[in-house]
């Protein structure tokens, strides 16, 4: 890519020693361009310019970067030195270092002071499962962090509360007031989804910089209103491409520091995912139904019941892995490509496995069951890196209230991607 | 001294840094010059296992101690004085996590057994009856779009039933209001219910299948005594915690096994619930001066009519009839 190998200036399109001014002209002139015309720009092109004016719009991040330029044609680089061309594409791996028998020391003592606190400990427990897993989860040698706060979970979890309160308040009350309520609540979806991902998003960071989602209500509720519409008037043929659109969307609108995320995730892939556990199912049931005329119902009773408990289990897993490879092998931040290959049977095996052993140890099995997927899921994923991980560039920061995802605990909501 | 990471907040760039103590601050020196803090001002991650822990500087500067010096970190900060978090401590030993389990297993046990019911039963009585009355207007509404139709039986016999129950509580206080409903059932078998608010609902085929009148009085009082005791509204408190409880608990894994554990859980609070109307049914009509044999006799009648299976099983909502019937002729005695 020939503008991976520019440097800040030329990308900007500006004078090694430009004043302030030039850069946010040059600047300015940029985001015109691609607003005025949506395709001019490609939104990679569009990262890098803006990576390129947080630096030179600040006065120390400018000097250093001047240096650092400096230093690089000394060492006969060729002076080019944008944010990831400091060496050929590698795979940066990531691993996951907990291990079950250690989660679950974590798992049973908060879950032990959630019940002795009746429920209000499970904020903290919360938190500290998702440390758990972000800490040993580590790229190229570092580690994630989370930085949710227990109490503002907590508020986020009772106004969730509050609203469920009210809601079933308006139920008493008579249809009308019921049906407001429920409107309203429809009506704020968009917005409670937007605020959990963001709420997820910004407390997640690595080597120091925060992760980040931003969408507008609008975008949201298109999304998820026309999809929801297609999908019910096309009897659910419209589904995948809903998937698709919405496993896009939250990739597309979620940011490292200043580096946006993008997924190239196609139409094709994602019906191609649901064609195969569509056919199994509806060629079971046809064999069964055409089984059952033979040689009558009660006989079939049970191997049918046992091929339904398994399609049951199996059909989910197996698009939950197909799409989680799709969606990540298609997704990249900025310039660094994503690659996901968990084997589908292994997979599978595994979901079956942690079932069985959670119902016979009757849920004392859960923390290894977690640990196992979360070490399944990460090891397989890559990132292949144009060059170092070291040139990322903070974001600004913002605070995000935790409505949304005490929201989205409250309906058990599955907001991952 | 420490070899860590530190990541400046700015950028996502590594450098290599020095950690030690200078006085009583803590200080780090790298290439990018020098961070210090006071050890007990800091934010520095808590301990979790062998995941990397992190010391996060006002700045926003924070660096990453990496897993293989965590222990000798964790030594070095407790001899400055700083110490693990008791929760952080909790979670280190095998010898917590079991004390944790058998806490979890027993409070779960204590909750389900004698906490959860002696909370409904205090809530019991504070629930508006409005609200009880909305609630059972909707049910008796609902089931008469469906399964009820009205009722079949002569308006005499209806009369006579209402009539002669009265008469039986005549001599009896502090009695429960209740009112009385004759329905005919489609589809489902002989029975009688109670709601909260105290409708209490007969079918034509218990009627139909009853001897005598004194039979069916036996079953009112029974019904009575749900009545007597709240058992509606407290089975709805219970069981909608239960409910609540095992989907937080199952509900991520299967929404299937979550639904069985509850209806297997809630089947317990039902046989006590029933065993308490039996014994307020006979003490009931013993008051009155009446054989609580009807009951008995009713009961057989009742499983009969369904198959004669007496449901001796964990999901039973019913003690089986057999041990009943016992208990109603023990208590003749």
């Amino acid at each position: 890519m020939q503008a991976g190998s520019a440097t800040y200036y030329e990308v900007l399109g500006v004078p090694v020693d430009a004043t302030p001014e030039e850069i946010l002209n040059a600047y300015r002139e940029y985001l015109l361009e691609s607003t005025l015309s949506a395709d001019a720009l490609e939104t990679d092109m569009l990262d890098r310019v803006r990576a390129a004016f947080d630096v030179l719009n600040n006065q120390e991040a400018r000097q250093k970067y001047d240096r650092e330029l400096a230093s690089m044609s000394a060492e006969g680089k060729g002076g080019a030195v944008a944010m990831d061309a400091l060496g050929a594409g590698k795979a940066a791996r990531f691993e996951f270092v907990g291990d079950g028998a250690a989660y679950f020391r974590i798992w049973i003592v908060n879950l032990c002071l959630s019940i002795l606190s009746l429920g209000i400990y499970s904020a903290w427990a919360k938190v500290r499962r998702e440390q758990y897993f972000h800490r040993n989860t580590l790229l190229d040698g570092s580690g994630f962090d989370y930085h949710g706060q227990p109490l503002a979970i907590l508020k986020g979890r009772g106004l969730a509360l509050a609203l469920v309160g009210i809601l079933s308040l308006t139920e008493k009350l008579g249809p009308a007031p019921y049906l407001a309520a429920l409107a309203m609540l429809f009506l704020a979806a968009p917005w409670l989804i937007i605020r959990a991902l963001s709420f997820r998003a910004a407390n997640t960071s690595y080597r120091g910089l925060r992760f980040s989602f931003n969408a507008s209500y609008g975008q949201m509720a298109k999304l998820i209103f026309v999809n929801g519409l297609l999908s019910l008037v096309t009897f659910g043929l419209w589904l995948p491409r809903f998937t698709r659109d919405w496993r896009k969307f939250v990739v597309d609108h979620a940011a490292f520091g200043s580096t946006g995320f993008a997924c190239e995730l196609k139409v094709g892939r994602v019906y191609r995912i649901y064609l195969l556990p569509l056919s199994i199912a509806c060629f079971s049931a046809f064999v069964l139904g055409a089984l059952s005329v033979m040689i009558g119902e009660s006989l079939l009773l049970i191997p049918v019941g046992i091929i339904a408990l398994g399609l049951y289990f199996l059909l989910p897993a197996y698009i939950a892995v197909s799409l989680s490879n799709a969606v990540w092998s298609s997704s990249r931040l900025g310039a660094h490509r994503f690659v996901s290959e968990i084997p589908i049977s292994l997979y599978i095996r595994m979901v079956l496995g942690n079932w069985l052993a959670i119902v016979f140890s009757l849920g004392i099995f859960i923390p290894w069951a977690q640990v196992r997927m979360a070490r399944l899921r990460t090891e397989h994923l890559k990132l292949m890196a144009d060059g170092q991980l070291d040139a990322f560039i903070a974001g600004e920061q913002r605070n995000v209230s935790a409505l949304g995802e005490g929201a989205s605990d409250m309906f058990a909501i599955d907001l991952a991607i | 001294m420490f070899q860590v990471h530190f990541f400046d907040g700015k950028t996502s760039k590594q450098q290599t840094a020095q950690l030690d103590m200078d006085g009583d601050e803590l200080r780090l020196t790298g290439a990018f010059g020098e961070r210090r803090g006071r050890l007990c001002d800091l934010d520095i991650s808590e301990a979790l296992d062998s995941a990397p822990r992190f010391i996060r500087f006002p700045d926003g500067g924070m660096c990453e101690i990496a897993s293989h010096d965590l222990a000798e970190f964790a030594a070095w900060l407790a001899r400055h004085g700083r110490q693990h978090g008791w929760v952080a401590q909790l979670q280190m030993r095998w010898r917590n996590a079991f004390a944790a389990l058998l806490v979890c297993v027993a409070s779960v046990f204590a909750a389900y057994l004698w906490i959860l019911p002696a909370a409904a039963e205090y809530l019991a009585p504070h629930i508006p009856p409005a609200a009880l009355q909305a609630l059972s207007d909707q049910v008796l509404e609902a089931l008469d779009g469906r399964l009820l139709a009205p009722s079949q039986l002569p308006a005499q016999r209806r009369e006579a039933i209402a009539r002669e129950f009265s008469a039986l509580l005549a001599t009896q206080s502090g009695l429960p209001a209740y009112r009385l409903h004759f329905r005919a059932a489609k589809g489902i078998g002989p029975n009688a219910f109670a709601l909260p608010s105290g409708e209490i609902v007969v079918f034509d085929s218990l009627v139909g299948l009853a001897g005598d009148t004194s039979e069916v009085l036996a079953v009112l009082a029974h019904e009575l005594g749900h009545l007597h005791y709240r058992h509606g509204v407290r089975h709805l408190i219970q069981s909608s915690v239960v409910s609540f409880a095992l989907g937080m608990y199952l509900g991520d894994i299967s929404s299937l096994a979550a639904g069985f554990s509850t209806l297997l859980l809630e089947s317990r609070y039902s046989r006590a619930f029933e065993h308490d109307a039996d014994a307020y049914a006979v003490s009931l009509l013993r008051h009155a001066g009446r054989d609580p044999v009807g009951l008995a006799s009713m009961l057989a009648k009742l499983q009969a009519s369904q198959g004669g299976d007496s449901g001796r099983s964990l999901l039973a909502s019913h003690p089986d009839t057999p041990s009943r019937i016992d208990f109603i002729e023990a208590s003749r005695r």
